[in-house]
């Protein structure tokens, strides 16, 4: 297929052609069964592209996500076993009060499960050699930093030219989460989560900081309980889990 | 499609394309136990089973969206075909050895079987636009991916420091060039003729 014919096709699609020129088009369209099946592909790929990376469909898989981790997944929370303990009520009323020290400390800490007790606190290493120029260095300084928009900037600049760098995507949801760029932060996340890269269970976990840097403790607690056991996060769930 | 009218579980396709929770809710609690079940009779267990049912929900979901889908069959009988062939066909590519599909021997209603072969037909081409799409060289992967995840041509051509002519010109020429690879791969000629 020529340019000339590809550059027809898409005005056709635009509305951008003359009537005559439509109409030429049209009943070529009719006799020449090649042009026709290109004509249908030009069109249909149109279509499937601009549904494949709109924000309505990863916004549906999100949806599926969520609702999958409520009505499919059986928690798999081992049964505690029940002790009969006799009733010894003076060495008891000891034991309780000690307890309800350590507890009312315990509590308080417990009461602020906050998003600075877990946040990413290492530096990341995009760069094998120093020196670099490139936007992963500069990305690198700017993340090490503390520079977040800025790290971001120079995201963006590497995931133009290489949308599906996983590891950038990664810090990128991270630096958003600390700029509070959560809608970014959420769909970064979502779909590291829903894809297969070594930054599944991780983005996973991200996902739910961002929300509890939100306030947002329901959805938190459901993004963590369905990080699975294998998770590196897991115990950290866990412990999250139990304070919210 | 036959020559039914639309059935009444049309709603659960219109809840896919409006993303209705609720309703998308009833289709987990509903319509999923059963496919959980046979996978798990058939050499899966239940985080397959997830998987499965959420890629059949996603065809669904893509199918309805960019070329329309009207059921004429209840969704439950056409959900769980879509999703026992899928596991099957993931069997098929990945089985160890050893492990026996138990195909039943079950009649399906002509309708829901033609639902569900429309739909597989849908899956095939639009994985294989997805595969060609990967194949292409990196600058045109990049102008159609941004061109169509942030749809202003202006902000794309800034983004990529060219001018608004030249991105939408490229964009079009990149499209042409897949419009190519499409029709020039044997499983294109395949889907054709089915």
């Amino acid at each position: 297929m020529d340019e000339k014919t590809i550059l027809l096709f898409d005005d056709y699609l635009q509305g951008a052609l003359s009537p005559e020129a439509r109409d030429s088009l049209e009943s070529r369209l009719k006799t020449e069964p090649e042009l026709k099946d290109a004509f249908t592909i030009f069109r249909d790929l149109n279509g499937h592209l601009s549904h494949h990376f709109s924000e309505e469909r990863i916004a549906f898989k999100d949806t599926l996500e969520t609702l999958a981790d409520q009505h499919l997944k059986v928690p798999n929370i081992p049964k505690k076993e029940v002790k009969v303990i006799p009733f010894k009520p003076l060495r008891y009323l000891v034991a309780a009060c000690v307890v309800m020290l350590f507890g009312t400390i315990f509590w308080f800490q417990m009461q602020h499960a906050s998003y600075s007790d877990y946040a990413f606190d290492g530096n990341i290493d995009l760069v094998e050699r120093g020196g670099d120029e490139s936007a992963f260095a500069k990305a690198e300084k700017s993340f090490n930093n503390g520079l977040y928009d800025e790290a971001i900037v120079h995201f963006d600049a590497i995931l133009i030219n290489d949308p599906d760098n996983t590891q950038v995507l990664f810090y990128k949801g991270i630096a958003s989460v600390e700029i509070e760029e959560y809608t970014n932060a959420e769909q970064i996340f979502t779909s590291l989560s829903t894809g297969n890269s070594v930054f599944k269970h991780k983005a996973q976990w991200y996902q739910a900081l961002n929300f509890l840097k939100q306030g947002k403790k329901d959805q938190c607690k459901v993004i963590l309980e369905s990080l699975p056991r294998e998770a590196e996060n897991y115990k950290n769930a866990q412990d999250l889990l139990k304070k919210l | 499609m036959g020559d039914s009218g639309v059935h009444p579980d049309q709603k659960f396709v219109q809840a896919l394309l409006v993303n209705d929770n609720k309703l998308i809710a009833e289709i987990y609690t509903r319509f999923a136990p059963k496919v959980i079940g046979y996978i798990q009779k058939n050499s899966g267990d239940e985080s397959a089973a997830r998987d499965i049912i959420q890629e059949a929900l996603i065809t669904i979901y893509d199918q309805a969206k960019t070329k329309g889908l009207t059921l004429s069959c209840p969704f439950d009988a056409y959900f769980f075909l879509i999703c026992k062939r899928k596991w099957l066909n993931f069997l098929k590519k990945n089985k160890p050895i050893g492990v026996t599909i138990n195909e039943e021997i079950t009649s399906i209603d002509t309708n829901v079987q033609q639902q569900a072969d429309q739909t597989a037909l849908y899956e095939d081409r639009a994985s294989l636009f997805n595969q060609m799409l990967e194949q292409m060289g990196d600058a045109c992967k990049k102008l159609l991916k941004l061109s169509f995840s942030i749809k202003s041509m202006e902000e794309v051509a800034k983004k990529l420091d060219v001018s608004y002519a030249y991105a939408r010109k490229k964009k079009s020429l990149c499209i042409g060039k897949l419009t190519a690879m499409v029709q020039g791969s044997a499983q294109y000629q395949t889907l054709k003729n089915l």
